[in-house]
């Protein structure tokens, strides 16, 4: 049925190159900051330091994932191989799911806050609810499915 | 989908992670096929196949 040993030829996992991963960053800060610029000409200081503080806040995990991975040799979870570019098909059917689910709760949480605008409720306070709804269905999903699958 | 992962990576005297770094794929994915929680794509059995020098039928059985 098989050979006592293993064939050894195997495939080198694919990753996101260091100038790769450094010009991702580069770049989401200079996107941050044309958003924190774009806030403060409109007179919105208070979102402006929000993107600013969120955005730098992304690019900082990523920094630290990715640094993590470096000195232990790999990264830990999907997530954060996914962060890294080195995901494995596995990693990338959980997410798929995942954006999948997230994307059927948007539906939902559009319908209810359409309603909730309807009713009299703050447009702007509703988009920032449906947001903070997608992101915990997308941890939720992401952490069940790296459970199950 | 059940298989004979496990089986084989014993036999072969490889842990979890060496084979996973073998295949190219993470150890949470070598664990999730042993357990038959997770049915790997026809690229990655062809991969596990030609690492145990064997066939996908040998390794792969149909729950059914």
């Amino acid at each position: 049925m098989t050979t006592s040993e293993p064939q050894r030829t195997t495939r080198q996992p694919r990753t996101v190159s260091d100038r790769r991963f450094f010009l991702s960053c580069a770049a989401a800060l200079v996107a941050v900051g044309l958003l924190w610029l774009t806030f403060t000409l409109a007179g919105e200081p208070d979102t402006a330091a929000g993107a600013l503080v969120g955005g730098a806040l992304v690019v900082a995990v990523a920094v630290v994932v990715r640094w993590r991975a470096r000195r232990r040799g790999t990264a830990d979870g999907g997530f954060g191989r996914t962060l890294l570019g080195a995901a494995d098909e596995r990693d990338k059917a959980i997410l798929t799911a995942s954006l999948a689910w997230v994307g059927l709760a948007a539906f939902l949480a559009n319908a209810v806050g359409l309603a909730a605008v309807a009713l009299g409720a703050d447009g702007s306070t509703v988009i920032g609810a449906i947001e903070a709804v997608l992101l915990v269905v997308l941890v939720a999903v992401l952490l069940t499915l790296s459970r199950r699958l | 989908m059940r298989n004979e992962i496990r089986r084989l990576r014993e036999e072969a005297g490889l842990s979890q992670a060496a084979l996973a770094e073998a295949l190219a794929v993470s150890r949470q994915t070598v664990n999730s096929l042993e357990n038959g929680r997770y049915d790997p794509s026809l690229p990655l059995a062809f991969s596990v196949a030609r690492y145990f020098r064997t066939t996908i039928e040998e390794i792969f059985h149909d729950d059914v």
